[in-house]
């Protein structure tokens, strides 16, 4: 009877090494932080209601990277540079003459963890935009971080 | 004829229930009175066991990035409440893919109870289940810093390094203060190995309510915890000794 009794309690002794053990496993994938981006919806300038333009392409000056090639949309997620305080795009639609985005930024890196890694995080000081084809510029929300939210607004006529 | 049987049967079955009901009701007061009087032998004070956690130790040596241990002590009261004060070191040293270095060290403690299940049962060997409020200080450093770019010279840091304009962020936090607290809920067994001696274990559901540290930079592990989340699971696999000494019996 004891013997059974002090196999029961090695059982449940190995039963409780296997559950600890299964408390440090973790299947955390690929956790990688995607890279922060200011949000720019359009709107419609009249009727206040967001826009979905056609044929718009927005380009980063200063590099080589396009965000939108010849497409619809209500809106572009923007990313800003890590070393300095200004990042200019240029908004072209339909053909017309581009408008140039000026956003000013302050940045501050953040660590999330060591699975997800770093995340750059900007507050916005100022926006503004050439004249060409926006009618009007307005910025929404100064935080940019890792929850996605609209950050600034494009206004546009028909 | 048959009416007056069939009545004498029914009635002697009555007779019969009633007089099981009573007795059985007898017998379950007898029984609740051997209990309680069970419960009145077993004395307030049972001893006191001394245990050392050995994941922290035996984890670091199969490759964990944290090592450390813990010391607990607990109190037999009526072989059913056990009130436990856990101490304990913990040490983290991990290193990213990318060269983000993390390191942390620090103390906590934890103060509960456990609560023996079956406790009628004298065994040393038992299940129980418990609950723990937890508190951590400790510092820790992040740095994920510039190395030299081996293609086309300079210093970058790959963990914050901007691939559409270029350029490069260094990363440091250093010696930064840091205190936590958390509640745990426990399930566990303590089985008597031989004499005065025991192993346990214990599985642990653990809720933080507050940290404090950077926003920019919040610890990635918390000693006694485990990693930064607002819950966790973790673990205790403890060699137990009790000290050789009783309270007064009954």
């Amino acid at each position: 009877m004891k013997f059974y009794s002090s196999l029961k309690q090695i059982g449940w002794m190995l039963f409780g090494a296997l559950l600890i053990s299964l408390t440090g496993c973790s299947d955390d994938g690929d956790l990688s932080q995607a890279r922060t981006a200011c949000k720019v919806s359009f709107y419609h300038e009249t009727s206040q209601r967001l826009d979905t333009l056609s044929t718009l392409t927005v380009k980063a000056i200063g590099a080589d990277s396009i965000f939108l090639q010849n497409t619809s949309a209500s809106s572009v997620s923007l990313p800003l540079k890590y070393v300095g305080d200004s990042t200019q795009f240029e908004f072209t639609l339909r053909g017309q003459t581009p408008d140039t985005l000026t956003i000013k930024h302050k940045n501050t890196p953040h660590f999330i963890n060591m699975d997800a890694g770093y995340a750059m995080y900007y507050e916005l000081t100022a926006v503004t935009a050439t004249r060409h084809s926006i009618s009007d510029i307005l910025l929404y929300n100064s935080t940019i971080n890792t929850y996605e939210q609209e950050n600034i607004r494009i206004y546009y006529p028909n | 004829m048959n009416k007056k049987i069939f009545a004498s049967i029914i009635l002697i079955n009555l007779l019969f229930l009633t007089s099981l009901s009573a007795q059985m009701h007898t017998a379950s007061n007898a029984g609740k009175r051997v209990a309680n009087e069970l419960l009145d032998t077993i004395p307030f004070f049972n001893g006191v066991y001394v245990g050392v956690d050995a994941v922290g130790v035996i984890g670091n040596s199969l490759g964990s990035d944290t090592k450390g241990s813990e010391l607990q002590v607990d109190v037999n009261l009526k072989n059913r409440f056990f009130p436990v004060i856990e101490i304990g070191y913990s040490s983290t040293d991990s290193e990213s893919d990318g060269g983000s270095h993390y390191t942390s060290d620090g103390s906590f403690f934890r103060l509960g109870m456990n609560y023996k299940m079956k406790f009628r049962n004298r065994d040393e060997s038992h299940l129980f289940v418990g609950a723990r409020y937890a508190f951590s200080s400790f510092k820790y450093d992040i740095e994920s810093l510039s190395m030299a770019d081996p293609l086309w010279g300079g210093a970058l840091n790959p963990n914050l390094s901007d691939d559409i304009w270029g350029g490069s962020v260094p990363f440091s936090v250093k010696n930064k203060s840091c205190t936590a607290h958390w509640a745990e809920l426990v399930f566990g067994v303590r089985a008597q190995i031989w004499k005065n001696f025991m192993m346990g274990w214990s599985l642990r559901y653990k809720r933080r309510f507050a940290v404090s540290g950077s926003k920019q930079a919040p610890p990635d592990n918390i000693p006694g915890y485990g990693s930064n989340g607002t819950s966790t699971f973790g673990g205790t696999y403890s060699l137990i000794y009790k000290l050789p000494f009783k309270g007064k019996k009954k």
